[in-house]
This record gives C-alpha cells, sequence and structure tokens, in this order.
C-alpha cells in the first residue's frame, strides 16, 4: 500500500515505490537456497499445516485452471496438483527466478511437471486473459507486493466468473496475551536464527518487519472487497498469526 | 449468535471432502450454484449459510442477503434427517424440522447430502492402497460384527437376568396369558352389564 506519492515501506522503512520490488528480489535470492529449511525451522513445521488447510478451502476440483502466485518452492502448487486431475493446471509463479527455479525442480522431483508449468509472473499485472482461470493462490507473497491493490484488482480480472481467490498471509495476532512473546520472537529469535541457518541476519529482519507492516485481517477483507470480491471470509491460523483469505468474483 | 469462519472451516472441509466422494453429488449440487440455504440451530440459537457450488458448499457464518431456503432444527434431528429412510419427512410432518423459503431447493439440497454415496474403503484405497485398505475394511466389519453379537448377547443376558432372576420384567408368553385373561374378564364383564340391564329392564313397572 503507498505510504506516500512515491515512496511504499519495505519493513520498517519507507523506500521510494520504483525500489521496494529490487529489494525484494534481493532478499528472495539470498534466501532461496535455504528458504524451505528456514520456513520449517522457524514455524516449527507449522507452515505446512498453514499450507494443507489453505488447499483444503481451495478445494481443487478435476479440470481447473489454477495459479499459485508468489509460490516459491511450490508447497501450494504441489498440493493443488496432485487434486486437479490430468485436465487440469496449476501455474507455479513467482516474481524471482531463483525461487522458482527452486520450485520447478521441487516440481520435477515430485513427479508432477505435466500438471505444472512455472513462470516468472509479477502480481500486480498478470499475463492471462480476463476471465480465464479458476482459482488464484497466493501464500506468503502479498505483503511483499508493491501495489497490492494493483495485484488484487488485476487477480480479479483474470479470474472467470464463479472463481476464487485464496490469500495465505501472516497477520495480526488475535490472543493478546500472546503478542509480546511473538513480538520478542520475531524481532530478536527470527533474524538471530536467519543468521545461524540462512547467514542473512538482514533478510529475516526484513520479512519480520513486513509482517508487522502488512493489514490486519479487517482491512485486507475490505481491500478484497474494493477490488470486487464477493462473499469474502477469513480464518485465523494459529491465533492470527496468519490468516487465509478467501472471496469470489460472481 | 455468528460463528467465526474460522470454526466452520472444519464443517465445510469435512462437508466438500464427503460430497467429492460422489461425482454425481457434485453434479447435481451444481445445478443450485449460488442459492443459499440457510440451517437455523434453534437450540444453540445459530445459523450457518451453506452456498452451493460444484465442488461442493461453501459456508458462512453470516450472509448479508435472503436465503433461498431456511432450515430450522436442532443438530440432533438434522442428524436424525440426514440417516433417516424415509428422506426426513416424517421429521418435516412433526414439525421438528420447519422448512421456510423455497422448500423444494431446501429438500434437493439435504436430499444430495444425505445421498452422497461415501466409500470409507475406496476412500482408504487411494492413499494406503488396495490390499491394506481392503484389510483394514475386513478388520473393521469384523470389529463391528463382534461388537454387534457383544451387544446382541449382553442384551439378552440382562433381559435373561430381569425377567427370570430379580422378576423385574416378565416373559412374552406370561405376559399374552395376562392379556388374554385381562380380555375374558372385560367380555365377562360386559356380558354381566348387560344381563343386569336386561334384568333391571324386566323388573321396571310396564306403562
Amino acid at each position: 500500500m503507498n505510504q506516500k506519492d512515491d515512496t511504499t515501506h519495505f519493513g520498517f522503512k519507507d523506500v521510494p515505490t520504483s525500489e521496494k520490488q529490487q529489494r525484494v528480489r534481493e532478499v528472495f535470492d539470498s534466501v532461496a537456497d535455504k528458504y524451505d529449511v528456514m520456513n520449517d525451522v522457524m514455524s516449527l513445521g507449522v507452515h505446512r499445516l498453514w499450507k494443507r488447510f489453505t488447499v483444503d478451502m481451495v478445494a481443487p476440483r478435476n479440470g481447473e485452471q489454477i495459479l499459485d502466485l508468489a509460490g516459491g518452492s511450490g508447497d501450494l502448487a504441489l498440493l493443488m496438483a496432485k487434486r486437479v486431475g490430468d485436465d487440469g493446471h496449476v501455474v507455479l509463479s513467482d516474481i524471482n527466478a531463483e525461487m522458482l527455479r527452486q520450485g520447478r525442480a521441487r516440481m520435477v522431483d515430485a513427479g508432477v511437471v505435466r500438471r505444472v508449468s512455472c513462470a516468472q509472473i509479477n502480481a500486480e499485472s498478470l499475463p492471462f486473459p480476463d476471465n480465464s482461470l479458476d482459482c488464484i493462490t497466493i501464500g506468503f507473497g502479498l505483503r511483499n507486493v508493491t501495489d497490492k491493490d494493483k495485484a488484487l484488482a488485476s487477480m480479479y480480472r483474470a479470474l472467470k466468473p464463479g472463481g476464487r481467490l485464496l490469500v495465505l498471509e501472516f497477520s495480526k495476532m488475535q490472543v493478546p496475551g500472546l503478542s509480546r512473546l511473538y513480538d520478542e520472537y520475531s524481532f530478536k529469535l527470527m533474524p538471530v536464527m536467519g543468521k545461524l541457518i540462512a547467514n542473512d541476519e538482514d533478510s529475516y529482519r526484513y520479512l519480520a518487519e513486513s509482517i508487522r507492516m502488512h493489514p490486519d485481517q479487517e482491512t485486507l477483507k475490505g481491500m478484497m472487497e474494493t477490488a470486487g470480491f464477493e462473499r469474502c471470509q477469513f480464518y485465523n491460523l494459529t491465533g492470527g498469526i496468519a490468516a487465509v483469505h478467501r472471496g469470489y468474483k460472481f | 449468535m455468528r460463528l467465526p469462519d474460522s470454526l466452520l472451516a472444519p464443517l465445510e472441509i469435512a462437508l466438500n471432502r464427503y460430497l467429492g466422494e460422489d461425482p454425481d453429488a457434485l453434479a447435481r449440487l451444481a445445478a443450485f450454484e449460488g442459492q443459499v440455504m440457510a440451517i437455523h440451530f434453534r437450540e444453540m440459537g445459530f445459523s450457518c449459510y451453506l452456498r452451493p457450488h460444484a465442488g461442493g458448499f461453501q459456508v458462512m457464518g453470516d450472509y448479508s442477503d435472503n436465503p433461498v431456503a431456511t432450515v430450522n432444527t436442532t443438530v440432533p434431528v438434522l442428524a436424525r434427517s440426514l440417516l433417516s429412510d424415509d428422506k426426513g419427512r416424517s421429521l418435516v410432518l412433526s414439525g421438528e424440522i420447519r422448512l421456510e423459503g423455497d422448500t423444494d431447493v431446501a429438500e434437493s439440497l439435504l436430499t444430495i447430502l444425505r445421498d452422497a454415496d461415501f466409500d470409507p474403503e475406496e476412500w482408504l484405497s487411494r492413499h494406503i492402497g488396495d490390499i491394506p485398505a481392503y484389510r483394514v475394511g475386513q478388520l473393521f466389519r469384523g470389529l463391528f460384527s463382534r461388537g454387534q453379537k457383544t451387544a446382541e448377547s449382553v442384551s439378552q443376558d440382562a433381559v435373561k437376568f430381569l425377567r427370570d432372576d430379580s422378576r423385574e420384567l416378565v416373559a412374552r408368553t406370561e405376559t399374552q396369558g395376562w392379556l388374554e385373561q385381562v380380555d375374558v374378564l372385560r367380555t365377562d364383564v360386559d356380558r354381566i352389564e348387560a344381563r343386569i340391564k336386561r334384568l333391571a329392564e324386566k323388573l321396571e313397572p310396564s306403562e
């Protein structure tokens, strides 16, 4: 979301809007190799349950055309590819070529290459015709998008009537007593773990800061409704540390 | 009361997995796409809203428009209706389930839920293979059958004890004999009543 006319936030810093994409790319280039390991360590594996829940709420059907945005190493795409059948297709996409390379290798290892294709895509301007996709998912990616409203509008355009968008993203903790503990964990422990495991303290500090700057549950729901999505709902996960938002285009 | 969507999510996932096992049910459901049905659980005072689509139901805790149909019921009655052989008609007729709005839509959606064909063994075979799934199925059928036999045996033993030892219950033959004696007595009373009436008429002076 734009803070001022020509700046946006990058973690807790304000940076020129034109620079954010490049800075986010540098972060993910830096963490790509250890991204999965770090996710497991930092969330104690809980991110896998969140992703399974997200795919359950997608409920992919045979023959569906699904776009997984900011798909990174392909956790969501892999789960969905198993459920779309031979007639369905999942596009695993990411704006970051290095993350996408990891994802593509993972798909090959999992043997689901026929149902999945990979594409380097900017969520703000999707290269798909209007009304062409059954479902779009974006897992832990929306907060890194420079212009979220533009991205949501682009997703709305590309979805078929009846199609759905699911956003899995870190959100606002809903358990008051745990908020402080969570802050300590995010701002003190996460960068240290980033340094120890991925030898990159700054990137993990950015991840913690970007989570705090991301819109809370109700705000994101409102943004989806503004973009045109209907019947929007959100589901808090692990006390609101993460949330799944779902909206439909009718 | 409004239930948060997070609490309704497991219901939606379970419902859609159940329906997903029956492509025919999903095809029938697709015909009702967008026709929202409310289910109001009166004992708990909350409603949930089911929006059918080709992949199952979207389950919502609130709905800003008017639902096409409303099912007013309780959780146990709804469960009985979904398991009943008469498609829940007796529960509707007795008023335990109240349908409002487009009752055709409500009945059709409940029928789809009731008729969905779910084969647990088939489902399991996709995860652990045909033979292990068959074995697990066999194990459960065996356990169920043994459980059923045990329950029947315990029930028979309890009846025997209550009837023959503690004499709390009466044997069917004894009950029948007693009922027959009651019938004989009733007939005798009727007969004697008729005779008394006739004698009384004879004793009355004729006009």
